[in-house]
């Protein structure tokens, strides 16, 4: 395989996985939020807000109505990104940070897509010549215990 | 030196380092966590998490026993990567360390040990930058 992502820590707020890529194609990976084997938002997460975000399509979050999702609803619910979405921005949502380990000279991103109306999380990984370690935190910023 | 990291705010569970690559020859650089000299946690840091952290060689922490560490204890400890060898629950507050870059160059922080204590490693290109490493807890308060 090769792009890995891997569940290093978790909390209520804050899931932090452990992203590897090597020489190879596909460099990229989707993590899931349908409760499916891991990574999965849902499946890895302990009950709280990010548990919450992603039974957005079964249950339903604030202003999202349950039902199949699009792009810009994703990026809202994971990215925080408001820019074509519904209602005010005061629902509480997600952010995705990504920090490099290791390996100068690779490159990795994150954005929020669906498949199938469900929100995935893709991370793309760029390399030079050899692969990189990064650390993915997903994370509601404004839930107690966030950081700010 | 090539690098350097330089405290630039201090809170109880947040230090903000400045780190610059001046272009000279080195491109790592470790912050240590024993007291030493800055850029230091243990010596830089106010009382709390990261303090308590620093000291787990001779105090422990939570789970972790007194003694040398080993490095994937180092990345439980600093970077919340439970996936090595690590003890117990993930439960006990750790660290985490991210960057932002504000220069146009790459850097890399990870974890490792140094003698079995602690070191926050960072590693630069060999061309001049800056970025900052906030190294913070981010289950406690105030964080």
């Amino acid at each position: 395989m090769a792009i890995t992502v891997t569940l290093v820590h978790q909390t209520p707020n804050w899931l932090r996985y452990l992203v590897s890529f090597s020489a190879g194609a596909p460099l990229t990976a989707d993590i899931t939020c349908t409760g499916a084997a891991t990574p999965d938002l849902q499946t890895d997460s302990l009950p709280g807000p990010i548990k919450a975000l992603s039974k957005a399509v079964a249950n339903g979050y604030g202003q999202f109505a349950a039902g199949a999702l699009n792009q810009a609803q994703s990026r809202a619910l994971w990215l925080s990104d408001w820019t074509t979405s519904p209602g005010n921005a005061n629902t509480v949502t997600a952010r995705c940070r990504i920090t490099r380990r290791g390996a100068l000279g690779s490159a990795m991103s994150v954005d929020a897509n669906v498949s199938a109306g469900n929100p995935i999380l893709t991370v793309t990984g760029v390399h030079d010549g050899g692969g990189g370690d990064y650390y993915l935190d997903v994370e509601v910023p404004q839930a107690a215990g966030a950081t700010p | 030196m090539a690098v350097t990291a330089t405290p630039v705010y201090v809170g109880h569970n947040f230090i903000r380092y400045r780190v610059v690559q001046d272009g000279a020859a080195g491109t790592t650089l470790n912050i240590t966590t024993t007291g030493a000299a800055s850029p230091d946690i243990q010596t830089d840091g106010l009382a709390g998490p990261l303090k308590d952290i620093a000291k787990v060689v001779t105090q422990g922490y939570g789970l972790f026993a007194s003694g040398a560490q080993t490095q994937a204890k180092a990345r439980a400890l600093w970077l919340s990567d439970w996936s090595g060898a690590t003890p117990g629950t993930t439960k006990t507050p750790t660290a985490r360390c991210t960057l932002q870059t504000r220069g146009d160059q790459e850097f890399a922080v990870d974890a490792d040990v140094s003698g079995g204590n602690p070191v926050i490693a960072i590693t630069a290109t060999a061309t001049a930058s800056t970025c900052y490493l906030d190294v913070h807890v981010p289950n406690t308060i105030g964080a």
